[in-house]
């Protein structure tokens, strides 16, 4: 057993209210400049549809993540000998029309200041971002496709209907049957990262110490393969530094144990931070099982951070007891490997994503109706169910979110892990009204569900309780560990540079060290 | 740790200094965001390099109970851009004026003028002010310096008090609670000069009128964390998740507790996506569903079975038990008023008696309970003002007699008015022009009583009313409906044909939602947003039924029930810092309030366009108000009655030379001035400016707008606006004005009009509508440049706004630009009106206030048609003789005034008490204010938010607690012991910035905050004090009123909950179908509240615009689209009589047939290109308008009357709204440029714009 540390995460979409509060928090703090226009390393779709860039799940288009190949993993792309051969013209990379159409805009807003005298009222008209050019039109962005705006078209080519009938699919692009729920995205912080994989400058890595994925902005080169591979399409090309960038996690605030300011923003309280620990002498062997095996082996590489070998093994791997007990508090482990509430987006890209979603419950409908209600055509939605006024967890096929259409999305088709999902979040519900309505514990449809009323109660706190502190479990970065003593370092910090054309030479330290065998310093 | 799965570089991984960098910042300040939208989130605000660079929410509320989720974040996308705009290129940074203006304002200047004389002589030159008006909008700006800037605005104000004036001065920024301290700046000033103080509130028809009607409160719902506590939603008309972003996840979270959501919504809106139970109905249908879930409750929990817990409830808290008199009238009776003590020989000779209404026991013994509005305003209160079911003559408890249903002596066949078939819900399917109501007649139970006069009075009570009008028949005769299926008002079928769902959608809800009630004693609730209240009927009726649905399962008053509408900000939770210091109520009383629709709808020349007679709004047996057939008429009658109040006030009369003339006609005090005004009112010498709105003496002469955008975002018929009070371009279709013939009350002038306002000052930090069509840009500072205090609705903290840096480039804060106005003001005034003058102010009938006992038994009597005599402050509006020294306007702004240290001189609502003790031992001993002349003075912001902080009961509990012993004279029952906890607490404005503070229980508002036994918090839940500590409601019964028996109410067929349909723009002559060009459809206009934007604020920077569509658009159903040939993302034309929009189309499934959603507030400064329709029609006005182009200012009856308990006027707490979803309008695709197919947007390109 080898235990790996890694900054993991859960987006509940049931919560999730499309806000986008999230999106903007990033894009002031991170990429609001020249050059990163059009990135976003946080963005929130609407499903149905095709997102940002353009179809970016749709593999035939762009080639991303890994498949198993002659028993082992490898590139979709392909071979490393293929990139080489195009490494001046990578021919699966989104262009400017799948990310904005014509062009990233902002408008003239200086017209409306005008001293000049006019016939009419003056107004900023849209021009572009980049090159300045005044009047382009605006047909798509980051969000186009929001509260399913033109989603009758663009729904059409959402990968996530496979395996539906066109009649279906288009039913459900109608108002009689429509749905839609958010999908909010960051990068994946991946345990298998194609965007590392790719990189053929080794600009891309995974820390050691947590997990996050990065691109060194000086070794980078910008070939672009990060993009290709990545099957999430979250690394970007910066047009004014001629590097590659996508979402750090907020590793500077991570390191102080702050969550990433999408996380702190995010008002819909979906989001979850924690570490997980997870077993890297595992990581083969989970990536190579078949499709509907991933799900489960994905678990089974986390580990429990309850487990006295596993306690053991972290403190071998080098991890420090307040480590441990932010993965033993982690609510990401919780709702992904305890309770089972929350699966990888599109496991089959074989990525092992460090993000994991809870899917959305959605509201339960029939329709007798026609296209639309009017004074002809009478809507009726009441097949009431024998559970009350909620809902049973048999009834599920009354949702009217597809249970095909999440396991598209979730779970590579297969809606077992789908259904144990919305089972359980319906039981707890079932079991949270009985309490307060009824007043009489309804502890038969928890077990059902194989839950206990310590399960129950833990997930309405994880859920619907969570203070800040709860949401968010994130041990500080060890700076101790830093080559250089803190008891030095402290008085140092931010004159990393005393004489401006380069970095201060420091000794490491005055003391010898008491504790630490293998530093001198501390 | 090396591995393959890793990178292991060799290098160091010192490039992470990069981010690590951007992340550092230099300091970070608490403030937020001055924007309307109720949800006063704290944020934190991040400076590096001296710039401010972004914000993230703050997240350390106090908490209030462990097992309620916590409030934090707060804050939302459009919060989070806020810091994109400090430093945007849209910001005005200096001030600006038109140059035309300026120009003649400099040659008057250079010829020798002051600028008093200066400014006049350009006004009144009609050349000169057509030039000047016209060019508004256009451009063309000036940059000045600060104090030309205030030397000519004040100029502008004193020329206008001299000449016509300070009535025709007036002040509109809305919205105390988003700043506080900016909101009062302005209006503190403007009312010290006399000025016009708009409400806002009604003005956006926020204000659901339900809320004053049933409860006497503007508003009261519960924080959002209280909704957690609640087991069954129906969430209606609302998007939650849209508009109350920071609180959505309540509901998400609640489910998980076990909570049904159910959703009313006519599209499938993003609140929808959490629902177990969508109810999809047509718009404007939301009342009739609701009745028939009341039909559902009464049949199935009270008819069919008892249920204890509903009875009791009713008993305690609602008017059921009152008895109301039948009328007699031929075969069948009129419901008619309310059963009085002044009625019956043993109660005749209390106080009041006219406003103690009576109920009646299983005995046949006739009760006078305690409570009713009569006790309140005792003049030696008895303590007899309290919900105890007790009789407050004989002293004995009793048990009311709910119906008489077992207790008749006949049934007594009543008149009920059916208003299904007046206009279709399908816009444009009305018969004609709309039909009248239907007579429906049924049996209710009634006894026979004694009347003191010996005669016979036939008499029922409140329920056995509503059970005949819900049509639950109780085995009674009449027009009952059989069963659930047989569709006569009010079943569940009867709605079917209405809303287009299924009868078994009502039926389910109205039953689970009773059951859950039963289960946990009232936690069910409603959430109700514009979706219901913004139509015509919204607030009056559709929002009432839900509100008296919940009255039957007894959620009002609890934790975890209520009527929850959040439309608006209206808790201005530090109500009598607001009320007091906004006023300026510690140097002068009465301000002009003046309720604003009626104001714009009179002063933009709205009325002439206002074709819709009332006759399908009265009940088949009304007889007065028939008289009165057209909104502008209604308005007429309720200003001469004291209802409303109207400004300018009098005929072509300046208010200070009606005080000079009464003096000269041998006046000598002001009672007698006052009596000399009546006199000449009587006379017909004096009248009301209203009949003659149009005169040239009787228009609005200045307005500023601060802290708002009038033009651009609430002003409904913007382009009839453009064309009449501005007097510029617009796109208004209409041939004809078609008010014309109708209006009897109103003097009409031909040619109408053009551009009345003479100037329109605006201070903003974004050059957007508002500012655009101003006369003068002053500079303000952005949210994040100042000091002020924020809070609202949705949770009960208090927190600051505070200076992240300096206000840039020449940018001042609202209370410095008006401090500085004022002291400019001031110096001019040394000249022009040097000597104290007096000034005769018309106050309409005030709510909280004795007044509420003016007009008895809700009679209609006109005295200009001699039904009575006009007594001011009674039947007619009181007279008020108010001294002003226009020369120390700046030394009273910035001082505290002695008003309030008198007895009962410093309160709000109706509770008051002197404010001495705080003023004299502690406000003079705090080092934070500047004593001087024995008063406490404040010229700096940061001392004005101490001040508030240290005058308001909700922060400072030594207050809390005097206003509470007050109180208790009345209730006669325990209530300081509330407070005894907090009575030592203080909160000062430092603490605030250190930490967001919780408000104390206070007797301004209805919620017990926290047990003072125990110390644990409890969630802000309206009405608990009523339920709990038996403080009645501000009602005439002191009860939830269900039964509105003023005469008025009564004859448009609402005395009860019922439905009304909304207007249908076809049939009222606003959408011509004659004009329709090319292909084209009628769609229902409705225009919610949208998610990147707050009205107008954040949807015109970039951020936003990425965010959404870039633009303006429209939500159209993909089977419609392809009717008119439209698909997403064209560009179309929106148009009807009242002008023309052009926006894209955004065509989406989510959204049903018919309907067409612009998310509010579409401007016009933002994308917006020239409509080749207003080409056609030849129109001065080219580029397509705003959202508000197609609409216009629709005022309901309902809401003008006035003087008769809880309906008594007050700011914001009554009066006319414009209507926002009565509308209607064609869609056609937009044709392009063949060739390009571009649209053109600017004014080089004009000659290309294509004429089709």
């Amino acid at each position: 057993m080898k235990v790996k540390a890694q900054m993991s995460m859960v987006f509940n979409l049931e919560k999730c209210i499309g806000c986008n509060t999230c999106t903007v928090t990033c894009k002031n703090v991170w990429t609001n400049r020249e050059g990163a226009e059009y990135m976003w390393w946080n963005n929130v779709e609407t499903k149905p549809g095709i997102g940002y860039p353009k179809q970016w799940e749709n593999q035939d288009v762009w080639k991303g993540g890994w498949v198993k190949k002659d028993g082992s993993i490898q590139l979709r792309y392909g071979s490393r000998v293929y990139m080489l051969l195009n490494i001046f013209y990578n021919p699966h990379v989104p262009e400017m029309k799948d990310y904005y159409g014509d062009d990233v805009y902002t408008f003239g807003f200086d017209n409306l200041h005008t001293t000049q005298e006019m016939t009419q009222q003056p107004m900023a008209a849209p021009k572009s971002m980049v090159s300045g050019k005044e009047e382009i039109d605006i047909n798509w962005n980051v969000n186009w496709e929001d509260n399913a705006g033109g989603s009758h078209i663009t729904g059409q080519l959402d990968t996530n209907f496979e395996g539906m009938t066109k009649e279906e699919k288009d039913a459900y692009l109608k108002f009689k049957q429509v749905f839609y729920f958010y999908l909010p995205r960051i990068c994946n912080h991946c345990i298998n990262a194609a965007c590392v994989g790719a990189c053929p400058s080794g600009a891309a890595y995974k820390r050691e110490e947590d997990g996050i994925v990065l691109i060194d902005q000086n070794r980078c080169r910008a070939w672009r393969y990060c993009v290709s591979a990545c099957p999430y399409k979250k690394t970007y090309y910066n047009w004014r530094s001629g590097k590659m960038e996508k979402c750090i996690l907020c590793y500077p605030r991570v390191e102080s144990g702050l969550p990433p300011v999408c996380f702190h923003s995010c008002v819909g309280k979906i989001r979850s931070f924690g570490v997980i620990f997870y077993d890297m002498d595992k990581v083969e062997e989970t990536l190579k099982v078949e499709d509907d095996e991933l799900i489960k082996k994905h678990r089974e590489l986390i580990l429990d951070p309850f487990d006295e070998k596993v306690i053991e093994a972290a403190k071998e791997s080098g991890y420090s007891d307040d480590w441990i007990d932010a993965a033993q508090r982690s609510p990401v482990y919780k709702l992904f490997k305890k309770w089972e509430l929350a699966l990888p987006l599109h496991p089959e890209f074989r990525t092992l994503p460090s993000l994991f979603y809870i899917p959305p419950q959605s509201p339960v409908t029939t329709s007798a109706g026609k296209s639309s209600p009017d004074e002809s055509d009478v809507f009726d939605m009441t097949e009431s169910s024998d559970g009350g006024p909620l809902i049973h967890p048999d009834e599920l096929s009354k949702f009217r979110v597809p249970l095909k259409y999440l396991a598209n999305m979730f779970s590579v088709g297969n809606t077992y892990e789908i259904e144990k999902s919305l089972r359980r979040q319906l039981a707890v519900r079932h079991y949270n009204r009985s309490l307060r309505v009824d007043q009489e514990p309804n502890l038969e449809i928890l077990e059902k569900e194989g839950l206990t009323k310590e399960d129950a109660d833990g997930i309405t706190r994880a859920v619907s309780l969570a203070i800040y502190e709860e949401r968010f479990v994130i041990p500080n970065t060890r700076r101790e560990d830093a080559e250089i003593s803190p008891y030095t370092e402290r008085g140092f910090a931010g004159f990393d540079q005393m004489t401006p054309w380069s970095p201060m030479k420091r000794r490491k330290s005055l003391y010898t060290s008491h504790h630490t065998p293998e530093k001198s310093f501390e | 740790m090396k591995s393959k799965w890793f990178k292991i570089t060799d290098n160091s991984r010192s490039w992470e200094e990069f981010y690590r960098k951007r992340w550092n910042y230099d300091y970070s300040v608490r403030s937020t965001h001055g924007v309307n939208c109720s949800m006063a989130c704290s944020w934190e605000v991040f400076v590096k390099d001296g710039l401010i660079c972004w914000e993230l929410q703050k997240t350390d509320y106090p908490q209030i109970d462990p097992d309620i989720p916590n409030v934090e974040p707060r804050g939302c996308q459009r919060g989070a851009t806020s810091s994109w705009y400090p430093y945007s290129p849209l910001r005005p940074k200096f001030p600006y004026i038109r140059k035309v203006l300026w120009e003649y304002y400099l040659e008057e200047r250079n010829s020798g003028k002051d600028p008093v004389e200066a400014y006049g002589s350009i006004v009144e030159d009609p050349e000169k002010s057509v030039a000047y008006k016209s060019a508004r909008g256009k451009g063309g700006w000036s940059r000045i310096t600060w104090d030309k800037a205030t030397e000519l605005v004040a100029a502008s104000q004193i020329y206008t008090i001299k000449k016509y004036g300070p009535d025709h001065i007036a002040n509109f920024s809305p919205i105390p609670a988003m700043s506080l301290l900016s909101f009062i700046s302005g209006h503190r000033y403007n009312n010290l000069l006399g000025g016009i103080y708009c409400s806002y509130y009604e003005w956006y028809h926020d204000l659901p009128h339900v809320s004053p009607s049933m409860f006497g409160e503007q508003t009261e719902n519960c924080e959002s964390s209280d909704w957690y506590l609640s087991t069954y939603w129906v969430v209606a008309g609302t998007n939650i998740n849209m508009t109350r972003t920071a609180d959505a996840h309540f509901l998400s979270e609640a489910k998980y507790r076990g909570s049904k959501i159910v959703v009313v919504s006519p599209n499938y809106s993003d609140v929808t996506k959490h629902t177990d139970l969508w109810v999809p109905l047509i718009p404007g249908s939301d009342g009739a569903y609701f009745m028939a879930c009341i039909h559902v409750i009464l049949k199935e929990f009270y008819a069919e079975k008892e249920t204890p817990y509903f009875n009791d409830y009713i008993k305690k808290y609602t008017d059921f038990p009152f008895l109301v008199l039948l009328e007699n009238d031929g075969n069948k009776y009129q419901m008619g008023r309310f059963l009085r003590a002044a009625d019956l020989s043993e109660y005749a000779n209390e106080e009041n008696p006219d406003w103690k209404l009576i109920m009646t026991d299983g005995k046949r013994k006739l009760h006078l309970p305690t409570g009713s509005v009569g006790f309140r305003w005792e003049k030696e209160p008895t303590g007899n003002w309290n919900l105890q079911l007790k009789n407050a003559v004989t002293k004995e408890e009793f048990d009311p007699l709910v119906t008489l249903i077992d207790n008749h002596d006949e049934k007594a066949m009543v008149s009920f008015s059916d208003f299904t078939d007046t206009y279709s819900h399908t816009v444009g399917k009305t018969n004609g022009k709309g039909e009248k109501a239907v007579e429906i007649l049924r049996e209710v139970p009634a006894q026979k009583i004694k009347s003191k006069d010996g005669s016979e009075l036939l008499v029922t009570t409140v329920f056995d009313l509503l059970m005949a009008q819900a049509g639950v028949s109780r085995g009674l005769g009449g027009d009952y409906p059989k069963d659930y299926d047989d569709p006569k008002p009010y079943t569940p079928a009867w709605q079917e044909k209405l809303t287009g769902v299924s009868r078994k959608l009502a039926i389910q809800v109205g039953r689970e939602f009773a059951e859950n009630a039963v289960k946990t004693k009232g936690k069910s609730t409603i959430i109700s947003g514009p979706g219901v209240q913004h139509f015509y009927h919204g607030g009056s009726i559709y929002q009432r039924n839900q509100a008296v649905m919940l009255a039957l399962c007894g959620c009002n008053g609890v934790n975890g029930g209520n009527f929850n509408h959040y439309v608006g900000t209206q808790h201005t939770r530090l109500n009598a810092p607001f009320v007091n210091l906004g006023s300026a109520l510690d140097w002068v009383k009465p301000p002009r309030l003046m309720n604003t629709t009626s104001l714009w709808y009179f002063h933009t020349g709205q009325w002439r366009y206002d074709g819709m007679p009332l006759d399908t709004q009265w009940a088949t047996g009304a007889k007065k108000l028939p008289g009165y057939n057209h909104a502008a008429d209604m308005n007429a009658l309720a200003v001469r009655l004291g209802w409303l109040p109207f400004f300018p006030q009098v005929d072509k009369k300046n208010p200070l030379n009606i005080y000079k003339e009464a003096v000269a006609a041998g006046c000598k005090t002001d009672d007698e001035v006052k009596e000399w005004v009546l006199n000449q009112f009587k006379e017909n010498k004096l009248n009301f400016a209203i009949h003659d709105v149009d005169a040239h003496e009787n228009r609005l002469k200045v307005l500023t707008v601060y802290r708002g955008n009038l033009i651009g975002t609430s002003m409904r018929g913007h382009e009839l606006t453009l064309k009449h009070f501005l007097g510029t371009h617009n796109n208004v279709l209409w041939d004809e004005e078609p008010a014309k013939g109708l209006v009897k009350e109103i003097n009409w002038i031909e040619p109408s009009p053009l551009g009345k306002l003479d100037l329109l000052v605006n201070l903003n930090f974004r050059m957007d509508s508002n500012a655009n069509y101003s006369d003068i840009v002053l500079p303000a500072a952005f949210w994040y440049e100042k000091y002020d205090i924020t809070f609202g609705d949705m949770h009960t903290f208090i927190h600051p706004l505070t200076p992240a840096t300096d206000p840039p480039w020449e940018s001042k804060p609202d209370w410095e630009a008006f401090v500085i106005i004022a002291a400019k003001f001031s110096e001019l005034a040394k000249k022009h009106l040097p000597e104290p003058v007096k000034d005769v102010v018309f106050k309409a009938l005030w709510m909280d206030s004795p007044d509420m006992l003016a007009q008895k038994n809700g009679e209609i009597k006109d005295w200009r048609n001699g039904d009575i005599e006009p007594i001011p402050g009674k039947t007619f509006p009181d007279i008020a003789i108010v001294e002003r020294d226009y020369t120390k306007i700046y030394d009273k702004m910035v001082s505290l005034g002695p008003l309030v240290c008198k007895p009962h001189g410093y309160g709000s609502k109706g509770q008051y008490t002197d404010l001495t003790p705080i003023v004299e031992e502690e406000l003079k001993f705090n080092k934070k204010f500047n004593i001087r002349n024995d008063r406490v003075y404040f010229e700096r912001s940061e001392q004005v938010c101490e001040l508030i902080c240290q005058i308001a009961p909700e922060l400072n509990g030594r207050l809390a607690w005097m206003f509470f012993k007050e109180m208790e004279k009345k209730v006669g029952l325990p209530l300081a012991d509330l407070v005894e906890p907090v009575k030592q607490k203080r909160v000062a404005y430092r603490d605030l910035i250190i930490q967001p503070r919780r408000i104390h229980t206070t007797p301004q508002w209805s919620s017990i905050l926290f047990d003072p036994k125990t110390g644990k918090q409890r969630t802000f839940a309206p009405f608990t004090m009523n339920v709990e500590r038996l403080k009645p409601w501000h009602t005439l019964s002191g009860r939830q009123e269900i039964y509105y028996d003023h005469q008025g109410i009564r004859e448009l067929g609402e005395a009860l909950p019922t439905n009304k349909p909304p207007l249908d723009p076809v049939a009222i002559g606003d959408v011509n179908l004659d004009k329709a060009v090319g292909k084209s459809k009628v769609f229902r206009f409705i225009t919610p509240h949208g998610k990147w934007q707050i009205h107008s604020t954040f949807r015109d920077h970039w951020p936003m615009l990425q965010l959404s569509r870039g633009g303006p658009t429209v939500w159209l159903n993909p089977e419609d689209a392809d009717e008119i040939e439209v698909t997403d993302n064209d560009w179309v034309e929106m148009y009807c009589e009242n002008g023309i929009e052009v926006v894209r189309a955004v065509v989406s499934p989510q959204v049903p047939r018919n309907m067409a959603i612009t998310y509010h507030q579409v401007e016009r400064h933002v994308n917006v290109p020239f409509s080749p329709l207003a080409k056609k029609f030849k129109r001065s006005d080219l580029r397509g308008g705003n959202n508000n182009a197609t609409t216009r200012i629709m005022m309901n009856p309902h809401t003008m009357i006035g003087g008769y308990a809880q309906f008594t006027y007050y700011n914001n707490f009554w009066g006319t709204s414009p209507s926002e979803r009565d509308h209607g309008i064609l869609i056609r695709k937009m044709p392009l440029q063949s060739g390009e197919k571009k649209v053109i947007y600017q004014e080089k390109d004009l000659d290309q714009l294509i004429n089709i």
